[in-house]
């Protein structure tokens, strides 16, 4: 038992640090907010260290409801320093109006926990709780803006749409247990080999689940709503976060479920990624507004994953080419997880950066004229950042993109990866018009001017990391191959 | 493992990167001084590895440094990485040695300039890209460098960019070179191709060690590879048939001048084909059209040289003309002779240049040679560091000119076609020639210059003048190293860089081990050695004789054969012309009414752009009317969705 | 494809799957012509005990409005004002259905829902007490329980420092 108290330790400092974030609240009356700030930053980093310093990986804890390995270690990461962000890009907001409530803190806090539990559960209604801590908690913080009526419809939309989804997921995992009598991932294995339709639409449930959470084609409508009327720190957390623990989630039991699931769903899934990608992209072409045009941008991205996913899918008779293709193919997802972190993060950090007081949003392109001569250093920021989403070299984007399609490619599946690539040109248009607002046009008296340092530091900083890992992606991705393969060796 | 060598080739950028990212609130003292301590440091690097590298043996010469592996896929596999020989090594000191000199004569010679921390963040990176090619351990971190160089060539020549002739020489110099960077990445996709199939796991493709250890697949190949990495190197290097930009790049600073178009840069492609030795030596074919370029245009540029009236003009293309030596020599098989010009040739020419800086400076930056003399006695310190440098690039006994250039005399005659030999040892006349006309004409005689001008002319600053006696003194010394071994001396500097080249048992070297008659050989070297002396100095002395007593002969030699000739000589054989009428005026009659008005507005623009634009438009302005914001129509949708699936699953089961 | 046909839910399922081929098998084919009037050949599961049930039903319905339909044909109808009012007790209706409550009754239903909820939460564990105790594991279970309650003390004390529990 103490074994497993140890190994769940990241995840103990996250729960108890929510319950602590929302008793001082409850308990210190202060107008500013810098206090549950730097609480929660501590508990984040917090969660870290115990994360570092507890390196324990078992298969099997609590009698196999949780898997720790170098996956979650990756994940984990990944999701508290998402967070970690967020929180920073909030922290100066949240001092400055009161349009926004403090129950923000304890909310992300469990998010991040809700996340990192997806990552790690290998039992279906662990699964299920996380996915609806992480979910409940990001339908309130969508509607975390209580003087934007946008805010609170894309929050109340979100809540509706999002319970649909939850309902099919929830009938795909009635569905397996029916099958196998277990909720555990690990009595799937059994049932996978026999195959069966229930199985396979069990399954198909599950995607569809989760690929609501990702905004898969055709389960993207509500994107563009709730992107857009979220303030923009936690779309980019939706976007990047939420977006990368359904993925976590998937490739998990996807990677369990292979054999049957390959045969069937594997040519959908590539339909999927073709028309999540060319409509997110196509329709992002027509968007004057920023978040809705990075909304429809993470639609896209979606198409890209999901190409990844379709490649891990793949089957192939050659088993000891399976292990190899699908070993790199789940490297470059898990990279690209990161890598689409990285830049997203730092543009809606940005975006977040430029709204004024009173929970007012920077989200009208044309406003963005002359960026470059009022704040050269953001400017400079969001054109890497820009230019990394566009996937145009050296930049973490274009890595990320050349490890998927690489993987693409290696699974033969060449067609594919060219749409791929045509997709990425495409969305160079939308992306590059941005650059050409901020650094082509004159300042205007209109023009957006942001004044939180500590965000601009931290967009900084991302922008440094996009370009520095765009030029050596190699350490990182091998890391991110190593979290894949030891999922392969936990199950 | 040598991880000082990534430091050499990075202290410059990071010198680049301080003075360029504060360029307007550095103080300018600061930002030379930033400037020449990071050359400084780097040099000292060099030396120190210098010094290592002889107390080692010499098999173990060869110091690697892997920073990382850059790319890595399909079998490509390309590091960034540097490596250090004794080859290397010499470039190096060369490199950051008279880069630095130029570096503190910069601060003088830039005092006055508005601009000159853009100049020291340029310089910098200047010195950082050519570390990069001299160093980068494969042929894709030599060709970065390479376009590295040629960027700061081109951001230099055009430094006063607020004159438009500026602007147009260095666009000049960057498209003019684009066409041999042409012809080198062709030549590197040829490499690539032939190499790709054969190489181990591991290996570098590009890496020189590779291509040596492989240089046998390469050899049916390797004419056409010589050629196309040659042609590289005649626009970088200023041969034949791509010359005619390095005398416009002379609008650039006089520094400028010294260092990137004397000195370092234009050295580049004897480097690059000393460097690939191994690969040049397959093919006689290539060796023969480098020589015979080489020759060509040592001469051709020597008599342009006789009728410019610009300083600058009439070093540039003495500089042209010497590197036509350096490349001759290489075409011979004679790589160390052709590098050990290039040292020389990097101290005297530098030193010339600086000179003529300096008097340029003290003429209140007038270039006009038939507007200057008598700055003998104004410039006490300028006038003999010159004389001395105009006796080295004649080539007179015992300055390092002497040395470097004879060598390569002998081993264009030794390698058995006299024309070559003929052909350099005329131009070599003519080097004597013209240098004593442009040291006469600017330091003899009457002052002709405006009565304004002479009220000014003074002696350059200390920061000036200094590198001018340090360059002096190599430009004596700087040959010894390499007396050969008939005249008593020991030829150090070939057996220094013998292991680099001995692959490459080809002409020269072949040619005169073949020699039966050792001691007939001796006195054929004494003889060439003799008459080149003796044909310096009678160049000498008719160009003093002609230039400060007779100057009508010199009038009567222009209207020889009714004035065609000198006509002729003063338009650079009227090649520019020729290229205008001949490229430039179809390429851009044929880029605009063609590829402008046809191709790129109807077809790219028209249909293309627009077309395709239109189409996307119209599919996404489809699209985004299912999204009408309505949660109901979401539902819907998302349960669509799910009927799909279930379909899906029926059809595919 | 094999049918369980003990587990009812199972069976619902498969029969949205199942193919009209299998339902023109002899087995079925007695009940052919009900399932062809149902319009619905994937119904094919129903085994035969459901034939009966079905049957009373549909004549259940069949009678009901049989009867409702009859009354409705034959009565006469004369409408009156009198006759539309209410029937003898009640009030007569004003205004529109869409009554305003005052919203401090929904955060207090919530609330109540909330913790009633997470009561049930605790039978589970009360179920399991016994055991655990006679596996020597009482500071376990009882810490379990602590670290729960204690959560829902968390809980009520933010609401009630929020002021939720406050009427005004």
């Amino acid at each position: 038992m103490t074994a497993n108290l140890m190994a769940i330790l990241p995840y103990l400092v996250l729960a108890g640090g929510a319950l602590l974030v929302m008793l001082v609240d409850s308990f210190v009356k202060s107008m500013r907010k810098d206090h549950l700030s730097n609480l929660s930053l501590l508990v984040l980093l917090g969660s870290l260290v115990a994360q570092q310093f507890t390196q324990q990986y078992s298969s099997d804890l609590f009698a196999g409801l949780l898997a720790t390995s170098k996956f979650t270690f990756y994940m984990n990461t990944l999701f508290v320093a998402i967070a970690l962000l967020t929180v920073n890009y909030a922290s100066s907001l949240y001092s400055r109006s009161s349009s926004f409530s403090s129950e923000f803190y304890p909310l992300i806090l469990l998010a991040t926990l809700g996340m990192c539990l997806m990552a790690a559960a290998t039992d279906m209604l662990v699964l299920f709780i996380a996915i609806e801590m992480m979910s409940m908690a990001v339908y309130l913080m969508v509607a975390g803006n209580r003087k934007s009526i946008k805010s609170v419809e894309a929050g109340f939309k979100y809540l509706i749409l999002g319970a649909f989804a939850s309902a099919i997921l929830l009938m795909g995992m009635a569905l397996l247990y029916g099958q196998t009598g277990s909720t555990l991932y690990s009595s799937f294995a059994a049932v996978s080999s026999s195959g069966g339709l229930m199985t396979s639409l069990a399954v198909g449930l599950l995607l569809i689940g989760f690929g609501f959470k990702i905004a898969m084609v055709p389960f993207h409508m509500w994107t563009p709503d709730v992107y857009d009327g979220a303030p923009s720190h936690i779309t980019g957390f939706m976007a990047t976060g939420v977006k990368a623990a359904a993925m976590a989630a998937m490739i998990r039991i996807v990677w369990v479920l292979i054999p049957q699931v390959s045969v069937v769903w594997a040519p959908l899934i590539g339909v999927l990624a073709v028309l999540t990608m060319t409509i997110g992209n196509l329709v992002a072409l027509a968007q004057s507004n920023i978040k809705r045009m990075l909304a429809w941008s993470s639609i896209a991205h979606a198409g890209y994953l999901l190409l990844g996913l379709m490649t891990l899918l793949k089957p192939t008779s050659d088993s000891a080419v399976l292990s190899v293709v699908a070993d790199n193919a789940g490297g470059a997802l898990l990279f690209y997880l990161l890598a689409y972190a990285v830049m997203n993060l730092g543009a809606f950090g940005i975006i977040s950066y430029l709204a004024k007081n009173r929970g007012e949003e920077a989200d009208n392109i044309e406003r963005y004229a002359g960026l470059s001569r009022t704040r050269p250093l953001v400017a400079a920021s969001l054109a890497i950042f820009m230019f990394s989403l566009a996937g145009i070299p050296p930049t973490i984007g274009f890595a990320g993109k050349f490890y998927i399609f690489e993987g693409v490619v290696k699974a033969g599946m060449i067609p594919l990866a060219i749409w791929g690539v045509v997709n990425s040109l495409l969305s160079a248009y939308y992306y590059l018009r941005i650059i050409i607002v901020m650094y082509m046009k004159d300042p205007e008296e209109s023009s957006y001017k942001g004044s939180s340092w500590e965000t601009a530091f931290a967009t900084s900083v991302l922008a440094i990391i996009s370009v520095l890992l765009g030029v050596i992606p190699a350490p990182i991705r091998d890391v991110a191959v190593a979290a894949f393969k030891s999922l392969g060796q936990s199950g | 493992m040598e991880s000082t060598l990534r430091w050499i080739v990075l202290i410059p950028l990071i010198g680049a990167a301080l003075n360029g990212f504060t360029v307007r609130m550095m103080p300018r003292k600061l930002a030379g001084i930033i400037a020449c301590s990071a050359v400084g440091i780097s040099f000292l690097l060099s030396v120190r590895l210098f010094i290592a590298m002889i107390g080692m043996d010499v098999a173990d010469r060869s110091l690697h440094d892997l920073v990382y592996t850059w790319i890595s896929f399909g079998g490509i596999q390309i590091d960034v990485g540097f490596a250090m020989d004794q080859l290397g090594v010499i470039m190096a000191l060369v490199v950051s040695g008279v880069g630095f000199l130029i570096h503190v004569y910069s601060i003088g010679y830039m005092a006055h300039d508005e601009g000159s921390n853009r100049f020291f963040a340029y310089l910098n990176l200047f010195i950082f890209a050519m570390m990069m090619l001299v160093l980068g351990e494969n042929l894709i971190m030599l060709f970065v460098g390479w376009e590295g160089v040629g960027l700061c060539s081109y951001l230099l020549i055009s430094f006063w960019f607020n004159d438009e002739a500026n602007a147009a020489a260095g666009k000049k110099a960057f498209i003019v070179n684009r066409v041999g960077d042409f012809g080198f990445l062709l030549g590197l996709f040829v490499i690539g191709v032939n190499l790709l199939p054969h190489l181990n796991p591991g290996e570098g493709l590009f890496a020189f060690s590779v291509l040596q250890h492989h240089a046998h697949i390469l050899a049916p190949a390797a004419t056409v590879i010589g050629l196309l990495l040659f042609l590289g190197a005649t626009g970088k290097s200023a041969q034949i048939p791509l010359f005619i930009w390095l005398p416009d790049a002379m609008a650039g600073p006089t520094p400028v001048s010294a260092l990137i178009h004397a000195a370092t840069m234009v050295t580049a492609g004897v480097y690059m084909i000393a460097r690939l030795n191994f690969l040049y030596v397959l093919s006689d074919t290539a060796m023969l059209v480098i020589a015979i370029v080489g020759a060509a245009t040592a001469l051709l540029a020597a008599t342009i040289a006789l009728t410019q009236n610009d300083i600058k003009k009439v070093l540039a293309y003495s500089t042209v003309s010497q590197l036509g030596y350096m490349i001759l020599a290489c075409g011979v098989g004679a790589f160390a002779t052709g590098v050990f010009h290039l040292m020389t040739h990097a101290f005297f020419k530098a030193l010339l240049f600086l000179g003529s800086g300096s008097v340029i400076h003290a003429m209140s930056n007038e270039q006009d040679m038939r507007l200057m003399g008598g700055l003998r006695k104004k410039l006490p310190l300028t006038w003999p560091t010159f004389i001395i440098g105009t006796v080295a690039l004649a080539g007179v006994f015992p300055f390092a000119g002497f040395f470097s250039k004879d060598e390569i005399l002998w081993k264009a005659f030794s390698d058995g076609n006299i024309w070559l030999w003929i052909t350099g040892f005329l131009a070599a006349g003519l080097t004597a020639f013209y240098m004593m006309r442009l040291v006469v004409l600017t330091f003899f005689g009457k002052n002709r210059a405006s009565d304004e001008v002479k009220s000014h002319i003074h002696e350059s600053p200390l920061t000036m003048t200094l590198p001018l006696v340090v360059l002096a003194v190599l430009s004596i010394v700087g040959g010894w190293i390499g007396i050969p071994h008939f005249m008593g001396g020991g030829n150090h500097f070939e057996m220094w860089l013998e292991p680099v080249f001995n692959s490459s048992h080809h002409g020269a070297a072949h040619a005169a081990a073949a020699h039966a008659d050792h001691a007939a050989e001796v006195a054929m070297e004494w003889t060439l050695a003799s008459a080149s002396l003796a044909w310096a100095l009678i160049g000498i002395s008719l160009g003093t004789f002609i230039y400060m007593k007779k100057i009508a002969i010199a009038n009567a030699a222009k209207r020889f054969a009714g004035g065609s000739i000198y006509k002729v000589l003063l338009n650079k054989y009227f090649i520019d012309e020729a290229y205008e009428k001949a490229i430039v005026n179809p390429g851009y009659k044929f880029s605009n009414g063609f590829l402008f008005k046809i191709f790129d507005k109807v077809i790219i623009d028209g249909i293309l752009v627009n077309g395709s634009a239109f189409v996307v438009a119209v599919t996404g302005s489809l699209l985004r009317l299912f999204q009408n914001g309505m949660v109901r129509f979401y539902a819907w949708g998302l349960f669509a969705g799910v009927a799909m699936f279930i379909i899906y699953l029926q059809l595919a089961s | 494809m094999v049918v369980d046909r003990r587990d009812f839910s199972v069976n619902f399922l498969i029969a949205l799957l199942i193919t009209n081929k299998e339902l023109a098998s002899r087995k079925y084919a007695r009940l052919r012509v009900i399932y062809i009037w149902f319009d619905a050949g994937e119904a094919a599961f129903m085994a035969e005990q459901f034939v009966p049930l079905l049957l009373v039903i549909s004549l259940a319905l069949i009678f009901a409005l049989l009867f409702l339909g009859l009354s409705y044909w034959l009565g006469p109808k004369k409408a009156s004002k009198l006759k539309k009012t209410v029937y003898e007790c009640g009030i007569p209706v004003r205004g529109g259905i869409e009554i305003r409550f005052f919203i401090r009754f929904f955060l207090v239903a919530l609330l109540f829902l909330l913790f009633d909820l997470e009561a049930v939460f605790i039978y589970p564990w009360a179920v399991m007490y016994q055991s655990m105790l006679d596996g020597g594991r009482m500071i376990f279970a009882l810490s379990e329980m602590g670290v729960f309650v204690g959560i829902l003390v968390v809980g009520l004390v933010y609401v009630w420092k929020k002021g939720a529990l406050e009427w005004q």
